[in-house]
C-alpha cells in the first residue's frame, strides 16, 4: 500500500474492534491516525500493540455523545491537523426486546450511534469544506437494511444513519467530500456479548478484514466513491 | 493449465468486462472471455497472453444457452474447474416507455437476465461441490434507483439484483461468494458508441479495482453489494 504523505485519518470508537483493527492498518499505511474512544486506557493499549512495528496513533479521548466534548475535540485536532479522513465508528449496542430496553438504554444507542456521529460530521465539516476536500467512512451495520430481532434501537440508530449520510452525500459531492458506507454483518467485536463471540467465533467476520477494506477505499482515486459496501460473513447472518 | 485460479468473463471484448480480464490477469488468472466480436476478443487474448497467464476466448452469445453450456463444458473438460465467473455482459437501450417495444426489452432480458442464469448455471455445481467460488455479477445502479427512460433497463437489473441477492443467500453455505457491484456511469462505449476520456466520470479500471477487492478478502468476509460513482459528476 503506498504511503499517503502523511493523511490525516481521524477515527471513533478505536478502543477495540474495528475502529482499533482500522486505526493500526491506517498507522502501517503511513497516514497519521488520530484515535478517539471514552477510554484513554484502551486507546493507549493500541502504541503498546504498535510498539514492535515502530509506528503511533495519537491519542485524543472523546464521548461522541457528548456534543460539547466532540467540540473540543475537533478544535484540539484541526490547530494542528488536516483532517483527510473522519471513521464514524463509535457504536453500542444491547441485545434485548424493544419492551426490555429501559429508556435510558435506548438514548444510549441513539445518542452514540446516531447523534454521536452526526455532532462529529457537523463538527468536521467546515474544516473539510474549506480544505476543498474529504472523506467520511461510517461503520453502519446490515442492520440498516435487515431485520434482525433484539436490535430495535440499534437497527433505527443505524437506519437513522443511513438516510441521513445518504442525503449529506449529495449535497458534499459539489465540495469534493466522500461520503462511503460501510454495512458489515457479525464482526467479532466486543460490541457481541462474550458468549456469542465465543460460541460464533468461526462464522464472524475479524475486524481486520475490515481495515483491509478501509485502507483500500481511503486509496482510491479521486474520480470514484464507493458509496455503500455491504460486506457479510460467508457462513450467514447471525 | 496450473494451479493458478481459472477465471471466466462475459462481455470481455471491450470495455469493462476487458478492463476486468486484464487485472485479473495481472493478479496472476488465467483467465476465459467471452465476447461476440472475435477480432477484439483476438485482440484482448494477446494483451492477457503478454501478462504470463494463459487464455482462450469463446465467441458467441450470452443467451444462447446451448453456446453457453457447449463452452462451459468444454472449458471444465479440458481445466477441471472455473474457480471465478465474471457475469458483465450487459446490454442497454435507453428510451421513454411510449417509445420503447417488446423486442428492445427482450433483447435486454436476454443478455442481462438471462445470459446471466445461462453461466451462473453452467459452473455453479463444480463451484458447489468443490467449495469455493466466486460469482460477481456487473450490475448498475439502475439496479436499485429508477430514471426517465430506464423502464426497460432498469427493470432488467432490478431482476438481476433480486437474482443476484437470493442467490447468495442460497449458496454461501458452500463458500461460494455472489457478489453484485453497482457502477454509476462508466466511460466506456456503452452509452454513446464512443469514449470521451472525461476524467471526471469512472473509468473500467476503477470497476475491475472493485472486482480485484472482492476476490482478494480473506475466505470468511464476503462483499454481498458494492455501489461505485464518480465523485464529483
Amino acid at each position: 500500500m503506498t504511503a499517503k504523505d502523511k493523511k490525516c485519518v481521524w477515527i471513533t470508537g478505536a478502543s477495540s474492534g474495528i475502529g482499533k483493527s482500522a486505526a493500526m492498518e491506517f498507522a502501517r499505511t503511513g497516514c497519521k491516525v488520530i484515535v478517539s474512544s471514552r477510554r484513554i486506557s484502551s486507546l493507549e493499549k493500541i502504541n503498546t500493540d504498535l510498539k514492535k512495528e515502530k509506528i503511533k496513533v495519537e491519542i485524543m479521548p472523546c464521548n461522541v455523545a457528548s456534543s460539547a466534548n466532540v467540540i473540543q475535540t475537533v478544535k484540539k485536532i484541526t490547530e494542528t491537523n488536516k483532517i483527510n479522513c473522519l471513521i464514524n465508528n463509535a457504536g453500542v449496542s444491547t441485545f434485548k426486546p424493544a419492551k426490555e430496553n429501559s429508556l435510558q438504554e435506548i438514548k444510549d444507542i441513539i445518542n452514540t450511534n446516531l447523534l454521536g456521529s452526526i455532532f462529529t460530521i457537523k463538527q468536521v465539516l467546515p474544516h473539510m469544506i474549506k480544505n476543498g476536500e474529504g472523506m467520511i467512512i461510517n461503520i453502519l451495520s446490515v442492520a440498516a437494511n435487515k431485520i434482525f430481532e433484539e436490535s430495535s434501537a440499534y437497527s433505527a440508530s443505524k437506519m437513522g444513519l443511513l438516510g441521513y449520510t445518504n442525503v449529506l452525500r449529495e449535497e458534499l459531492r459539489e465540495h469534493n467530500i466522500k461520503v462511503v458506507n460501510i454495512l458489515p454483518g457479525a464482526t467479532e467485536t466486543p460490541m457481541w456479548p462474550k458468549e456469542v463471540r465465543e460460541s460464533k467465533s468461526k462464522e464472524m467476520m475479524k475486524p481486520e478484514d475490515l481495515a483491509q477494506l478501509l485502507v483500500w477505499i481511503f486509496l482510491q482515486k479521486k474520480n470514484m466513491v464507493t458509496e455503500e459496501i455491504t460486506i457479510r460473513p460467508i457462513q450467514g447472518d447471525i | 493449465m496450473s494451479e493458478r485460479r481459472l477465471a471466466v468473463v462475459t462481455g470481455a471484448n471491450r470495455g469493462i468486462g476487458r478492463a476486468i480480464a486484464l487485472k485479473l490477469a495481472k493478479e496472476n488468472n488465467d483467465v476465459i472471455i467471452f465476447g461476440r466480436d472475435v477480432e477484439a476478443l483476438k485482440k484482448v487474448k494477446n494483451e492477457i497472453l503478454d501478462l504470463n497467464v494463459n487464455c482462450e476466448y469463446y465467441s458467441g452469445d450470452v443467451n444462447d444457452v446451448e453456446f453457453v453450456n457447449n463452452s462451459i463444458n468444454k472449458i471444465l473438460a479440458d481445466h477441471k474447474k472455473i474457480d471465478i465467473l465474471i457475469n458483465n455482459a450487459g446490454m442497454g437501450i435507453f428510451k421513454k416507455f411510449v417509445d420503447s417495444n417488446l423486442e428492445d426489452f427482450k433483447k435486454q432480458m436476454d443478455v442481462n437476465i438471462y445470459g446471466v442464469y445461462n453461466f451462473t448455471k453452467a459452473v455453479i455445481n463444480q463451484m458447489i461441490e468443490r467449495r469455493n467460488g466466486y460469482i460477481i455479477n456487473i450490475s448498475s445502479l439502475a439496479g436499485k434507483n429508477s430514471f426517465a427512460t430506464g423502464t426497460m433497463y432498469a427493470a432488467t437489473k432490478h431482476a438481476l439484483m433480486g437474482f443476484t441477492r437470493s442467490l447468495m443467500l442460497e449458496v454461501r453455505e458452500f463458500d461460494v461468494k455472489v457478489a453484485a457491484v453497482c457502477p454509476g456511469s462508466v466511460d466506456t462505449e456503452f452509452f454513446s458508441g464512443h469514449r470521451n476520456d472525461n476524467p471526471k466520470i469512472l473509468q473500467s479500471d476503477d470497476i475491475a479495482e472493485a472486482v480485484s477487492v472482492i476476490l482478494k478478502l480473506p475466505k470468511n468476509a464476503l462483499i454481498s453489494e458494492i455501489d461505485i460513482r464518480p465523485s464529483n459528476p
